[in-house]
């Protein structure tokens, strides 16, 4: 691996605003090979080779030192890595995918406003029928990471698929963790957020790995995106240099 | 399955007085360890799922399945000793096998007394011993007081329920009265009208609200939402000297020698009702004195022994090497709750065991 291995959405919106990000920066992203378009390369970083993935896989590869740098949401990377910090370094967040990963309760719960209050109800709820609380989400390690952290136990998790917000009312769960962007779609669905049930402020990042393999041309490649980025942004940090120090840097 | 000459002469020990031998089987639904111990233990667990989705691990101790034999009925109330492999996945940073072989006893339905919590201590640490552990020290606490201290303590009864469960949280009972204490626990919002409602009347102010927001009750009654505000209205944050107090005695630590009078004292300085737990605290002390257990003389109290297994509900103690309390060789204690819990409530049987861990039975022995 000696190019600079980035990946980027291969769909949608955040792909439209990832393009539109590095273009500002002055890299424009060209795509090879056809329409499918998997790779893609940008003339003026030589050095980086662009792969076009799904938020997820790009999450996980970063995670798995697949990629040097990626682009993802925070909620799927420390959703995916069991501690984030340690595998990888968020290098430069980008302003746009925002999403809060919350805990949401039915309205009709008018007793219940915080997890303090999740965790008196869970306890009741196991007295009087035996069974736990249930919450529903996609998010498993980021719930139970939370609800241990917030002192909440007596809960169970059900693993969703899809639809999450829509579990309450299907009698599958009580509760449910999941991302909103606007509240909307929880609101609908006769949920509310509870108060300290804010588990992450997400947005897209531009993260690096400290587990691929980094040799000096990778490392240069970073260096000249990341100071590119800062110069259009007008800004200067010293994000670069404590990357490269968490780096072990292997000769090429 | 024992392949140590120390690990057998441990079971032996055990064996001795502990009936006849359990075979738990290896496989155990998922869900018996999910309910009782919850979420938090499932990253540990070693599970997996077959094709009609059922949940199933391996057992992650010996405890649990041969209780769970004894409050089926497979199993008869009585003493069991038991050894094999059990399961956990290691945390972060740890250099532990997912497999260990574990030694141990469960004795169910002798009524619980301090002879029988003495008697357990000794087999317990005598095993260790013949399975040669040395340089360890035992830690031990009595989970009976804190819950005395609670009932003692002018708590309000939502409190008293709330500290119960902290004492087995990660965020335990001290970081959450320090929360009330800030004012994030929430007690005092708007609902102290309802307070002064009756039940009935309670409810019918929750549906018209329910209605006024144009919801339907999911997941609870409008009865049970109602219950519960009612509940809320009557709560009463911590007095600070009541916070206070709890701090203090979760803090306590003392040789066991200084151990009763620490306790008494405490107990004088905070005017607190707890004689009972201590008078069978002092019987306990007495009794195991007489056995002479090894490791015994340079045992501690600590108030907060027994907060990792939220089944503990009296008697508890570890021996781990010094400087390393969070590897114990040796884990056991009273929990009494345990066949009612996994039955359902159909029985109840007091209960006490210890386990052994015979890949660091060695470990004092090397160093």
């Amino acid at each position: 691996m000696t190019t600079l291995k980035l990946a980027i959405p291969s769909k949608g919106r955040l792909k439209e605003q990832t393009e539109a990000f590095f273009a500002a920066a002055g890299f424009r992203i060209e795509p090879l090979g056809g329409a499918r378009g998997y790779f893609a390369r940008i003339a003026t970083l030589p050095d980086v080779e662009v792969r076009l993935l799904s938020a997820g896989e790009i999450a996980s590869g970063v995670i798995a030192g697949d990629f040097h740098v990626g682009v993802s949401g925070e909620d799927l990377l420390r959703e995916q890595a069991g501690d984030l910090d340690r595998v990888a370094y968020l290098l430069v967040p980008l302003g746009f995918g925002r999403a809060d990963l919350v805990v949401a309760a039915p309205k009709s719960w008018l007793d219940v406003e915080t997890m303090a209050d999740v965790d008196d109800v869970a306890a009741r709820m196991e007295a009087s029928t035996g069974r736990k609380l249930r919450v529903a989400t996609k998010y498993v390690r980021s719930t139970r990471r939370f609800f241990t952290d917030e002192g909440v136990g007596h809960y169970r998790i059900v693993e969703s698929a899809g639809a999450t917000e829509g579990a309450p009312a299907a009698g599958v769960a009580e509760l449910v963790v999941d991302i909103t962007t606007t509240g909307a779609t929880l609101e609908s669905n006769g949920l509310k957020v509870l108060r300290d049930g804010v588990i992450l402020r997400s947005q897209a990042q531009l993260v690096a790995s400290l587990g691929a393999e980094w040799s000096p041309t990778s490392v240069s490649a970073i260096g000249e995106m990341v100071r590119g980025i800062e110069a259009a942004a007008g800004v200067s940090s010293d994000r670069l240099q404590r990357l490269v120090s968490a780096l072990v840097v292997t000769a090429a | 399955m024992i392949r140590s000459t120390q690990a057998a002469a441990a079971l032996a020990r055990i064996a001795r007085v502990s009936g006849v031998r359990a075979e738990p089987q290896t496989l155990m639904p998922a869900e018996v360890i999910l309910e009782l111990s919850g979420e938090v233990v499932r990253s540990r667990l070693c599970t997996f799922t077959d094709a009609s989705g059922n949940e199933h691990c391996l057992r992650p101790d010996l405890t649990t399945p041969i209780a769970q034999m004894a409050a089926s009925g497979e199993l008869p109330i009585a003493r069991y000793h038991g050894s094999g492999p059990v399961y956990r996945l290691p945390p972060r940073d740890s250099n532990d096998p997912v497999e260990h072989l574990q030694i141990g006893f469960e004795w169910f339905g002798n009524g619980g007394s301090p002879a029988e919590d003495a008697e357990a201590l000794a087999v317990a640490l005598e095993a260790a011993q013949a399975g040669g552990a040395t340089g360890a020290v035992v830690r031990f606490g009595d989970v009976a007081i804190y819950h005395a201290i609670l009932v003692a303590m002018p708590f309000s009864p939502q409190w008293r329920d709330r500290l119960r469960r902290a004492f087995f949280r990660r965020k335990g009972p001290r970081e959450l009265l320090a929360d009330a204490a800030k004012g994030h626990a929430g007690a005092a919002e708007a609902i102290a009208s309802l307070g002064s409602l009756s039940p009935a009347e309670a409810a019918r102010g929750v549906q018209l609200e329910l209605a006024r927001l144009g919801v339907e009750p999911v997941g609870r009654t409008v009865e049970d939402i109602a219950a519960r505000l009612r509940d809320k209205a009557a709560d009463i944050a911590p007095a600070a000297a009541a916070s206070d107090s709890l701090a203090k005695y979760l803090q306590l630590a003392a040789p066991v020698s200084a151990s009763l009078s620490t306790l008494q004292a405490f107990a004088r300085d905070t005017g607190l009702d707890i004689g009972g737990v201590l008078d069978a605290y002092a019987e306990r002390l007495g009794l195991i004195a007489r056995l002479k257990p090894p490791f015994w003389s340079d045992a501690v109290f600590t108030a907060e022994a027994g907060r990792r297994f939220e089944y503990y509900d009296g008697f508890v103690f570890e021996l781990a090497r010094e400087g390393a309390s969070d590897r114990p060789i040796v884990s056991g204690g009273r929990y009494d709750g345990l066949i009612a819990r996994l039955s359902g409530g159909t029985k109840a049987a007091s209960a006490i065991g210890a386990a052994l861990r015979a890949d660091r039975l060695g470990e004092g022995a090397r160093s």
